[in-house]
């Protein structure tokens, strides 16, 4: 799968969103979806900017989208500090609300929004991979 | 991201936030900022106009929930926990902070996120000042 390397900074998350989402539409996805994988891609990337690299912008990760056998896989490589969302905890947005403070709301809609996300530790850095299923 | 301010005289004064561009990690520092600018200078009621936002992050939903957070510390309708109350039981809608012409891409995370369940779309200007 060719990958795409992305400065992390915010500004690359326009283009992100522009190439997963032409890559869905291209696939077939309804409109819906394609705005679902948008959004979990936008949330995934804002992670990695701000969690794994901390705002150092010259730092860069790699993003790869395809669409094989029904699904369309997103997958983000960095090489910065390890960040699972698994571990975050879901958010409870009623009660949260009062706190003052929403976290986690996008690993929240990236496991909503997608059918599978999973984080991986490997040789080559931190892969984060969102799958969607398509209907 | 551009945002223009105006203000309607209704049966209160709403501050109308009038943006065009998305709001998503790169640019909810600015939006956030700008309503709390507003907010410390008196605005008590806003709409934002999200016409000209083809797309809205999490990090966009967190901002509306600190401008409401904002709102809610100068002029608080009701307390916590009655609030916390009606949202789950499905009767409650800020009535300090309204929202307008949600894309539909905006509505995808909006929704999922269950920000339907405390902030109130209109599709109609008119309605939605008249509304406050």
């Amino acid at each position: 799968m060719p990958a795409l390397t992305f400065p992390a900074s915010f500004d690359s998350l326009d283009e992100i969103r522009e190439y997963v989402g032409k890559i869905a539409r291209d696939a077939g996805f309804s409109d819906q979806d394609v705005y679902s994988i948008q959004l979990a891609a936008d949330e995934a990337a804002s992670n990695v900017i701000e969690h794994a690299y901390a705002g150092n912008s010259k730092a860069t990760f790699e993003l790869s989208c395809a669409f094989r056998n029904d699904r369309l896989v997103v997958t983000l490589l960095d090489h910065g500090k390890q960040f699972d969302p698994s571990k975050v905890p879901q958010p409870d947005l009623k009660a949260d609300l009062s706190d003052r403070k929403i976290g986690g709301l996008g690993i929240y809609l990236m496991r909503k929004l997608m059918d599978e996300v999973r984080y991986e530790i490997t040789g080559a850095g931190n892969l984060l991979t969102l799958v969607k299923r398509k209907a | 991201m551009e945002i223009k301010i105006s203000t309607e005289n209704r049966r209160v004064q709403v501050t109308v936030m009038e943006v065009t561009g998305n709001i998503d990690s790169a640019t909810h520092a600015a939006f956030e900022a700008k309503a709390a600018e507003l907010i410390e200078g008196g605005a008590r009621y806003i709409l934002v106009d999200l016409t000209g936002v083809p797309y809205m992050s999490s990090a966009g939903l967190r901002a509306l929930s600190a401008i409401l957070n904002r709102l809610r510390a100068v002029n608080a309708d009701i307390s916590e926990e009655e609030m916390r109350k009606r949202i789950n039981e499905g009767k409650y809608k800020s009535p300090h902070l309204k929202l307008l012409n949600l894309s539909e891409a905006t509505r995808t995370g909006f929704e999922t996120a269950g920000f339907d369940m405390f902030l109130e779309a209109f599709t109609d200007y008119q309605k939605a000042l008249s509304s406050f």
